[in-house]
């Protein structure tokens, strides 16, 4: 099966439930993490790039439980599919090297 | 037959639900440990739907007044993809109360779920749009 690329996104999110599970605001707190608070995720963008994914086949999801504060409303969580731990390898693999080359260059300025 | 439910909100009769089942709509209210004993057992929507009807627990509120607050997020909810309008709206609901409890104001809150929706609208359009484009530009191709 053909690897899909990734955007931005969708890595940041990849990244977020690698090897974990989580619902939609640990996600959001997983992300603001991962870039040291430099990228927050809109719980918009995180749905919908979610729902493209999981019709991807990058992630999977199942429903969890409810909690007062969400007045009946499910969690749902997510963690990533071996196709999506794939995607994430091969953009790592490609893109890795390639900004470790462009930091150096720009240091060696 | 296509049977679906909103979550209104948790009232005095338990949750509320907005219930859509054979072309009517009908708002029941089920105690919290019903409810979520009835979630428990059934995963489609579908059978949820049916089950929260047949429940002894059930009542139907069509005479009473509507047990919960006036929530306009539950109206906006009307407009949010199907796909992801439960989770999207807990955790919407969840984070609301978080900025109450971080003793945000209410005006910061309002402005703070107002921009979400619109995001998700804007998001929902785009990925809409883009697939009616992929759609046609490969048919075409």
């Amino acid at each position: 099966m053909k690897v899909p690329r990734l955007s931005e996104t969708e890595i940041l999110i990849a990244s977020a439930i690698s090897g974990k599970e989580l619902y939609g605001l640990q996600i959001v707190d997983e992300v603001l993490a991962l870039t040291r608070g430099k990228r927050r995720i809109s719980l918009g963008g995180l749905y919908t790039t979610l729902h493209r994914m999981e019709s991807k086949k990058l992630v999977t999801s199942r429903w969890g439980e409810t909690v007062d504060d969400r007045q009946g409303a499910r969690r749902r969580y997510y963690k990533i599919a071996g196709l999506g731990a794939r995607a994430l390898s091969e953009t790592e693999l490609v893109l890795g090297p390639a900004l470790r080359l462009a930091h150096g260059m720009a240091g060696g300025r | 037959m296509k049977s679906e439910f909103i979550v209104l909100g948790e009232g005095a009769y338990g949750v509320v639900l907005h219930v859509k089942h054979a072309s009517r709509r009908y708002h029941v209210a089920v105690p919290s440990r019903a409810w979520n004993r009835i979630k428990h057992d059934h995963r489609s929507r579908e059978d949820i739907v049916i089950a929260v009807l047949a429940s002894p627990h059930a009542r139907h509120l069509a005479d009473i007044e509507l047990a919960v607050y006036p929530d306009w997020l539950n109206t906006a909810a009307f407009f949010v993809p199907k796909t992801i309008r439960e989770p999207w709206l807990g955790d919407l609901r969840e984070d609301r109360k978080r900025m109450v409890a971080a003793g945000c104001s209410r005006r910061t809150i309002l402005w703070a779920t107002l921009t979400q929706i619109v995001l998700l609208l804007l998001h929902a359009a785009h990925h809409t749009l883009l697939r009616i484009i992929c759609a046609v530009t490969r048919h075409a191709g």
